[in-house]
């Protein structure tokens, strides 16, 4: 009888908790099941509980996919993978010049590594790092929730009837405080768009046209298109950091990026002409925050998160040199061909880099040394 | 020594097993391979035994990531991404190949490039952008400016122009794509225009060529090289001027003639025409003359009486003016910018 008693409350414990590991969480109770029908992978950005981000060009959409990866890790292995894009290849069954790696995420909860992978015939794929192989994240069988980009200001009525779709190309995508910040360009008109959007996707989305003044430029510069940015804390106010190609770095307000509000940005850098940002991270080193970005002809910069807030100034007169930098003081750290870089742990950034002898290595790096 | 039935029996027993043991594993037979939409997306083959088994490119010891199924004695391998033209690959069972096949697709044809826009071989100085029109999907590994190169014959060099994106361009089938040329360079006194000017030149001459290694998403190159020589004008620093259109009737046909060629893609979406009940007319556009000429083929008839034909302000030239405002617009000056989103004009069928 004592047996019996032990075995059914054995049972009614794990029902239990099969029940609260299936209930869904509150940001995943408007998910559906099946195949997302994602189209192309650009850009890739955790959220919380293991929520991943997707940016999707093609469908001009953000999905959020619940990889169900929320196994908490306070600290990654080691990571050294030599070959990866051959490695990657082989895993797909391609040749290497079959491939290109589009962007890299960490998930802040289990640690674990997520590369998006675009293949010559179009198949998006999602990849987790398991030792030095892959598993594949299935975008057919998943949980998932989608959000269409609306077009920006100027809204084309014959986009909704279909005749026409504007192309995307999603720059960069973040989450932060309950909202996917995307930035994008289309092929219609070189402008620049930076949404916000509220998670759980709703019917609202908040975009903004950015204006900066463009050092380089020696005037207002409405239409460019931002490349990668982060959001930084000033004062408890959270700023939108945005870096551009050619390469100023600009501080917009992020409460006042209202619909269709036109804002104007403070420059607080010129980081030297010929060369776009591609990856923006910030972390705590000894009790200072510092912010890293990768570029794409200069090696990764950092800068000192107390000169950002002590710089009041806007930077309004011309970089009249070729290359040269203005504003903000910042450091070249050794790390040249980053191609995609990230928070692994609290002690480690994870970097994606090609070696001059052209090997592509996936390293994690101790921010000791950073 | 005379053995019982029995114990013959069993020795039989024992040695058909031995004779079991001894030989090969079952064969693989009818391997497969499975095609949907001319991609190779599955393999399959009949194996009476249920021992795992895993798909590698072949002489490589990477397994390839997929889906594993049993369908009675057919086992089926889907694999994340359908095997790729012209690869061998190996099945594996216990560290061994037990059979290779190869994708060869005779139905797969090369892609060709059907169309550069603007299709003028006369641009202005200032040229934004152009349009590369494929005859199918092409490859999607960004890396196009890899395959289209420019050459100035005049100077007898190769010249970089367009903008390199790290998300390119591209239509929803990939068949599409567009290049900027650097706005960098087109917009008065930014740094790279100030350092390397404009990215073509006035009285220059060129040629585009996308190389016949530019593949298509099946895998297959370019059916051939191609080019496109043109020859390079004044700048365009003037609005497309809408007072200056004529526009005529003609049965079902409704055409504007412009007095020069206008963005290839936007001239298709720009235009719409109503009746003086604002309800709008289907029609659907026709681009002749090297897009400086419209049609609005309307298949139900126009009937006599009034119409207007509306035109969305983001309409743009070839050097990226649109009807409100210049591409490169000097923003310290005062004047007012039209936002209008949509400009109007009207005509009547007699």
């Amino acid at each position: 009888m004592k047996k019996l008693v032990t075995i059914t409350v054995i049972c009614a414990i794990a029902l239990f908790t099969l029940s609260l590991t299936d209930k869904k969480s509150g940001l995943t109770k408007n998910f559906s099941f099946g195949d997302a029908q994602i189209a192309s992978i650009n850009q890739l950005a955790f959220g919380p509980e293991g929520i991943l981000f997707i940016g999707d060009s093609k469908n001009a959409a953000i999905y959020a996919i619940d990889t169900k990866d929320r196994v908490e890790k306070e600290k990654s292995e080691d990571i050294n993978v030599d070959d990866f894009d051959i490695k990657i290849a082989e895993a797909l069954g391609h040749k290497v010049e079959n491939i290109a790696i589009t962007d890299m995420a960490v998930n802040p909860i289990s640690k674990s590594v997520y590369f998006s992978v675009n293949v010559t015939d179009g198949t998006p794929v999602v990849l987790k790092l398991v030792g030095d192989g892959f598993e594949n994240i299935s975008l057919k069988s998943t949980s998932f929730s989608k959000m269409p980009l609306e077009n920006p200001v100027g809204l084309d009525e014959k986009d909704r009837r279909g005749r026409s779709i504007r192309n995307w190309a999603i720059a960069d995508m973040k989450y932060h405080k309950g909202n996917v910040m995307v930035s994008g360009l289309s092929n219609k008109e070189f402008k620049s768009t930076f949404r916000s959007i509220p998670f759980p996707f709703n019917e609202e989305q908040d975009y903004a046209s950015l204006e900066i003044w463009h050092a380089a430029h020696g005037r207002f510069e409405t239409y460019a298109p931002i490349k990668a940015f982060d959001i930084i804390s000033i004062e408890n106010k959270d700023y939108l950091m945005a870096g551009y190609t050619c390469t100023p770095l600009v501080l917009f307000p992020l409460n006042d990026l209202k619909n269709g509000t036109h804002l104007k940005g403070r420059t607080i850098a010129e980081l030297g002409a010929g060369n776009s940002p591609i990856d923006m991270i910030q972390y705590e080193k000894n009790g200072e925050l510092l912010v890293y970005i990768s570029n794409s002809n200069r090696p990764v910069m950092r800068l000192k998160y107390d000169d950002i807030i002590n710089f009041k100034d806007s930077i309004t007169h011309e970089v009249s040199e070729f290359g040269a930098s203005d504003g903000l003081d910042y450091d070249n750290l050794p790390f040249v061909n980053v191609l995609q870089m990230d928070n692994l742990d609290q002690d480690n950034a994870l970097l994606l880099r090609r070696t001059s002898s052209g090997n592509l290595v996936l390293t994690s790096r101790s921010k000791k040394w950073m | 020594m005379k053995y019982t039935f029995k114990t013959r029996a069993i020795l039989v027993f024992f040695c058909f097993m031995i004779f079991i043991n001894c030989k090969d594993e079952p064969a693989i037979r009818n391997i497969t391979v499975n095609y949907e939409n001319a991609k190779a997306v599955s393999v399959s083959f009949d194996f009476a035994s249920t021992k795992a088994f895993s798909v590698h490119l072949k002489d490589r010891a990477t397994p390839i990531l997929g889906e594993y199924q049993t369908e009675g004695v057919t086992r089926i391998f889907t694999p994340v991404v359908p095997f790729s033209d012209g690869l061998t690959y190996a099945v594996v069972m216990d560290e061994k190949v037990v059979s290779i096949f190869s994708i060869k697709n005779d139905t797969v044809e090369s892609p060709e490039l059907v169309g550069i826009y603007p299709s003028t071989n006369e641009l202005p100085e200032n040229l934004l952008k152009m349009y590369f029109q494929f005859s199918q999907p092409m490859e999607e590994l960004g890396e196009s400016l890899e395959h289209i190169t420019v050459f100035n014959r005049t100077l007898n060099k190769e010249e970089a122009v367009f903008l390199e994106l790290e998300s390119e361009l591209w239509n929803k089938d990939h068949s599409l794509l567009t290049l900027w040329l650097d706005p960098g360079r087109i917009k008065t006194d930014l740094i790279p225009n100030r350092k390397y000017g404009l990215p073509l030149l006035e009285e220059h001459e060129y040629e585009i060529r996308i190389d016949a290694n530019f593949r298509g998403a099946n895998g297959r190159p370019l059916k051939n090289e191609y080019t496109k020589s043109f020859k390079v004008g004044k700048s365009d620093k003037m609005k497309p001027s809408p007072e200056d259109w004529e526009i005529s009737v003609s049965g079902d046909k409704v055409s504007i003639e412009f007095n020069e060629p206008l963005d290839a893609i936007l001239l298709k979406e720009c235009f719409r025409i109503v009746n003086t009940e604002n309800k709008e007319i289907p029609c659907f556009s026709k681009i002749e003359a090297k897009e400086q000429v419209l049609h609005l083929v309307c298949p139900q008839q126009l009937n006599k009486g009034e119409y207007k034909l509306l035109v969305d302000t983001r309409l743009e030239d070839l050097a990226g003016n649109n009807l409100n405002r210049l591409f490169d617009v000097d923003l310290s000056s005062k004047n007012n910018m039209d936002t209008s989103l949509q400009k109007e004009i009207r005509f009547k069928i007699n």
